[in-house]
């Protein structure tokens, strides 16, 4: 996979945000390839460790540079940009990690699951097919610590919010929405459909890395009964390393490029 | 050993040092003072290192004691107006105070303004999360626990020699009239039609009741969208003001989410944001756009004045020592009346 932006007259666009933010757009979609092409341009700026940038926050199609104006001048830091733009492309990224994800469906776990097959007028074992068939790309973490945007959900589970937001979830909740899916870390009330759930905690602040997820790594779901669920929770608790048993490297063409 | 004793407190104070930086990028807030200029005028009082934690008061106070075999703390407030009383006597903002063995330290509401800062000689030792002791409460990150402050709770306070009782002599603070609080539009403001834009800045917007650390709720006329209000969803610098649905402004602040998805029609500069958190539930205000030029000289400015803050620094009359000076001069007759309470 390439990360060089969609061609277009428009991107990328520069523009302070504020006076310490600066944003730098590279298309207006949510598309692998632009996706791709902000994660090159943020390791570029990284590799160049500029002073007075304080933090970058990466996101589907843009980046917001966070920085100290009186230490970094916006001239110098829009020049800066410029020079990674053109780097940027030649900028090997990390190989993408490929996890497999356990999910325990419906009952307990997955309360929404009867609901959503009610709506959209599906089996409950086909919401799982198609929940788990799917290939997900990790678009950007956000909104709260280590929630994964995940793009990639098969159409036939789109679902428009609900109107008012259910009770909060458990972390681990594993939900649906438009045409995104995402692994919940924190309890929180929700627009969002929960299918089921996962024993594989996505944030502890005490871990390292905290995240499990990053951005551009791929993402699929695997069914699993009750009774896995309850055994991998003992086994968390008891050390099991989740990057070893969950995740390997991804095929060759989804590597670096 | 250092230690103080959370009596009472209001629900939402929190622990608070300069702020968790760099984890935006996964999903983590930077958190930190909502009055970032309060913030740091309570270290220089104390002369504490600039990222020291604090206690953050908001809008409600609480009883401090010291822990049963702790030794005395220096302490001073600032930021927001508080009725604080050292045993049952009134205390000023910006002045160094000693916290006594059996001293009783009682802070009210918040009378002007709404973030305190309850900051210690020696700051607040507790152990960092994510390279910040900052609390964020929603993400349970950070602070005492992961959470706001309870009573019952005890904090460590770090070591530190014995400071020369200072303040800095107190400016009065107007709530009255319209506040302009300065802005920097962003170029998301295309997303809204040119009547809706101009009225943004023409229009007297007042704060509602619905504000916390994550965010201030305006009210006003509301402004239309062009069409539809998502955006993909996109990096919330600190003080961006994102116009949802509804047409009427949310300010994001310190405990907000790093990444959302309604437009920013404009973000308040950086030497505004405290001044802008400390507006209360009613209070009136207008948006002004500057340019990014004004922005850093204004910042500047608030940089300067704080620089030049250890100059205004003047000594604390010493009561105690004055007290007893005045109990020579009257030849040992001691006033009855006289209930200052032991500080330095």
């Amino acid at each position: 996979m390439t990360h060089q932006p969609q061609q277009s007259p428009e991107f990328p666009r520069l523009y302070p945000m504020g006076d310490s933010a600066f944003v730098v757009e590279l298309g207006d979609a949510v598309d692998p390839g632009i996706n791709q092409a902000v994660l090159g341009l943020e390791l570029t700026l990284n590799h160049m460790s500029i002073h007075g940038l304080s933090e970058i926050v990466p996101s589907y199609r843009s980046l917001m540079i966070l920085f100290d104006p009186l230490i970094l001048p916006l001239e110098t830091l829009t020049q800066k940009i410029h020079q990674a733009l053109l780097q940027s492309p030649n900028t090997p990224l990390p190989r993408a990690r490929h996890w497999t994800i356990p999910v325990c469906y419906g009952a307990d776990h997955g309360e929404d699951i009867t609901e959503v097959s009610t709506l959209l007028n599906i089996t409950v074992p086909e919401i799982i097919a198609a929940h788990t068939n799917a290939e997900y790309r990790v678009y950007m973490i956000g909104f709260s610590p280590g929630y994964a945007y995940l793009g990639g959900l098969s159409p036939r589970l789109h679902i428009p919010r609900r109107q008012t937001p259910r009770p909060a979830v458990k972390p681990g909740a594993i939900g649906i929405a438009g045409q995104q899916a995402c692994v919940f870390t924190n309890a929180a009330p929700t627009g969002w459909y929960i299918l089921g759930a996962t024993p594989i905690p996505a944030f502890e602040p005490a871990r390292d890395p905290a995240c499990l997820f990053r951005a551009g790594d791929q993402l699929r779901f695997a069914e699993i009964s009750p009774d896995r669920y309850n055994n991998l929770v003992l086994d968390i608790q008891n050390g099991l390393d989740i990057t070893a048993a969950f995740a390997a490297p991804a095929p060759a063409n989804l590597g670096p490029i | 050993m250092r230690e103080i004793n959370v009596l009472k407190t209001g629900p939402a104070n929190s622990i608070q040092d300069l702020g968790r930086f760099g984890h935006q990028r996964l999903g983590i807030t930077q958190s930190g003072p909502m009055d970032l200029v309060a913030f740091r005028t309570a270290q220089i009082l104390l002369d504490n290192p600039d990222n020291a934690p604090m206690i953050e008061l908001a809008g409600m106070g609480g009883d401090f004691r010291l822990g049963r075999n702790s030794s005395p703390v220096q302490f001073a407030l600032t930021g927001a107006k508080f009725a604080a009383s050292l045993n049952s006597t009134a205390i000023d903002l910006n002045r160094v105070y000693m916290l006594g063995i059996g001293d009783v330290l009682s802070i009210g509401a918040a009378q002007i303004g709404n973030y305190g800062y309850l900051a210690l000689r020696g700051g607040i030792d507790i152990e960092h999360v994510l390279g910040s002791s900052a609390t964020h409460s929603r993400a349970g990150l950070g602070g005492h626990q992961g959470r706001t402050l309870r009573a019952g709770d005890q904090l460590s306070v770090g070591s530190a020699p014995k400071l020369a009782p200072v303040l800095i002599p107190s400016a009065s603070r107007s709530t009255a009239g319209i506040e302009t609080i300065h802005v920097i539009q962003n170029p998301q403001s295309e997303m809204f039609t040119p009547a809706s834009l101009d009225r943004f800045y023409t229009q007297v917007y007042s704060v509602t009741a619905k504000m916390d650390r994550m965010g201030v709720y305006l009210t006003g006329h509301p402004l239309s969208h062009r069409a539809g209000h998502d955006i993909i969803s996109d990096g919330n610098p600190n003080g961006a003001i994102q116009i949802p649905g509804s047409g009427l402004p949310i300010v994001l602040l310190a405990d907000r989410q790093p990444t959302g998805g309604y437009p920013k029609i404009a973000t308040i500069i950086t030497a505004d944001l405290g001044r802008f958190a400390q507006l209360r539930g009613g209070q009136k205000l207008r948006f002004q756009p500057v340019s990014h030029a004004q922005a850093l000289e204004k910042l500047r400015r608030v940089n300067t004045a704080l620089e030049n803050t250890p100059k205004l620094l003047v000594s604390a009359p010493d009561r105690k020592e004055s007290r007893l000076l005045s109990y020579n001069l009257i030849s040992g007759a001691i006033s009855s009346g006289d209930t200052m309470p032991w500080e330095d």
